[in-house]
């Protein structure tokens, strides 16, 4: 065995060890970018990963209409129920958009997100292993325009942000993660907070609002949306407040906040890559 | 048999064993991306690297393990290189440990893949969850992280037993004729 340690084969694995460890150190130093080492692997895998997850969605879903019919039938009877009342409010809400878009043109405001650019639209093909967090991986990269650490977004809500972009893929860290954290305010009473993941609360689709003044008014059922900086533009949807609670310290309140948009299920997803006021964020 | 007979036939069972372990690299790494969240998924590649290693020669072992830490890195969203060297070398030791030391029996795959399991697991675990001491660290040790390493662990007897069969019919004609012999002695 100790000859084998003398050949020349061995002398090869060494320098591919060291090869390792270069990229390894190489790629810390990219700041969010992945290596082309990286590149290279999610370009070859990238077609197998596309194929594999349009199938096993397919499953999935095949699975999931066969074991909950009952659930979705009941469902489907409240939801009738909800859109007779949905009918009523759409009357109202006539009225409102009609008003609003008058005091828009008379205040000289903006279409709303007029300043933004968006990318094609990004199709989820892997989800990180085993991660607690469920980020996963989108197809578009740095060759459509895409940076580490802009929002991704649906139509629906906001989702997460990306980091880890090669050329033609990006990672996604969702808002379940405890590194990802968002400046939020409440719709109803503009109460501030920073949103943060937490492990225990990902296992139930919800994640913690902290740093809430103490003598904020927030309370159950308040609309969760991001108050801007320059990573996420501001009044995009987060989710509604399940819980409210004092901290341990005594000095500020915290919120559990049911996400809008659960990233387990989300298959298709934007990013932003320009809006104002956006700026560098690590 | 004449011998440049037998070499054409080793070289072409080479080339289709090595082909059918790739596919089973590609297709553990496809599952492990595309499984659907609420399940703990096997880390696959490992214990398929960890059956190779047991019957390739130790550098072709060890370059499937690099491949396959590699595939791992992908896949888990870890540092690229940091599994691909921790498989490296529990494939290169597998190797050798088969090589001289070890008979090619479950019991011993099972102890070494749950040695490489346990150390990949455990610096993964170590780099992301503990220096960062997030909330909640050690219960993603207990309910995520060893459950997955448990399933990682089931997971090599099938791919034993087809790795196995895999060499019995294209790995080397001599071998696999002494390991037969080997077999038949200690059963007698």
């Amino acid at each position: 065995m100790k000859d084998f340690f003398r050949t020349t084969k061995f002398k090869v694995l060494a320098a591919l060890m060291a090869v390792i460890v270069g990229v390894m150190i190489y790629t810390l130093t990219r700041g969010g970018y992945s290596s082309d080492s990286a590149s290279v692997f999610s370009v070859i895998l990238e077609p197998f990963q596309k194929f594999s997850t349009t199938i096993s969605d397919k499953v999935t879903s095949t699975l999931d209409m066969l074991f909950n019919a009952e659930k979705y039938y009941n469902e489907n009877i409240k939801l009738k129920e909800t859109l007779n009342e949905v009918y009523n409010d759409i009357i109202d809400y006539d009225k409102v958009t009609r008003e609003n878009e008058q005091l828009r043109v008379l205040l000289g405001l903006k279409e709303e997100y007029s300043d933004y650019e968006f990318s094609a639209p990004c199709t989820v093909i892997a989800r990180t292993t085993n991660d607690p967090y469920h980020s996963f991986t989108i197809d578009k990269g740095s060759n459509d325009g895409i940076e580490p650490y802009e929002p991704v977004i649906t139509s629906s809500g906001l989702v997460g942000i990306c980091y880890d972009v090669s050329r033609s893929t990006s990672r996604v860290r969702t808002l379940y993660s405890p590194k990802t954290a968002v400046g939020v305010t409440t719709v109803r009473t503009k109460a501030t907070g920073i949103i943060e993941g937490d492990y225990e609360l990902a296992e139930e689709g919800m994640c913690r609002m902290s740093y809430i003044s103490k003598t904020a008014d927030i309370k159950e059922g308040d609309i969760i949306v991001t108050s801007g900086s320059e990573t996420f533009p501001a009044n995009h949807l987060v989710g509604t407040v399940k819980e409210v609670g004092m901290e341990d310290s005594g000095l500020s309140q915290y919120a559990v906040i049911e996400l809008a948009i659960n990233p387990e299920t989300v298959s298709t997803v934007f990013v932003i890559t320009n809006f104002g006021g956006q700026g560098g964020a690590e | 048999m004449n011998i440049d007979l037998k070499r054409k036939k080793e070289k072409r069972n080479a080339v289709v064993r090595w082909l059918i372990y790739a596919l089973l690299l590609v297709f553990s790494y496809i599952y492990m991306t595309t499984a659907p969240l609420k399940l703990r998924t096997p880390l696959f590649v490992i214990p398929v690297a960890m059956c190779i290693s047991m019957f390739e020669e130790p550098f072709d072992s060890a370059v499937t393990g690099c491949v396959a830490g590699l595939l791992l890195d992908t896949a888990q969203g870890t540092l690229i290189g940091l599994s691909g060297i921790i498989l490296l070398w529990c494939c290169l030791a597998s190797s050798l440990l088969f090589h001289f030391f070890m008979r090619r029996h479950i019991v011993n795959i099972i102890m070494l893949n749950a040695a490489a399991v346990i150390v990949q697991g455990l610096i993964y675990y170590f780099f992301y969850y503990a220096i960062w001491e997030y909330d909640h660290g050690g219960r993603i040790l207990l309910h995520e992280l060893l459950p997955v390493m448990l399933y990682t662990e089931i997971a090599v007897i099938p791919l034993f037993f087809a790795v196995k069969f895999l060499n019995k019919r294209f790995g080397l004609i001599i071998e696999s004729y002494i390991e037969e012999k080997s077999d038949d002695i200690v059963r007698e």
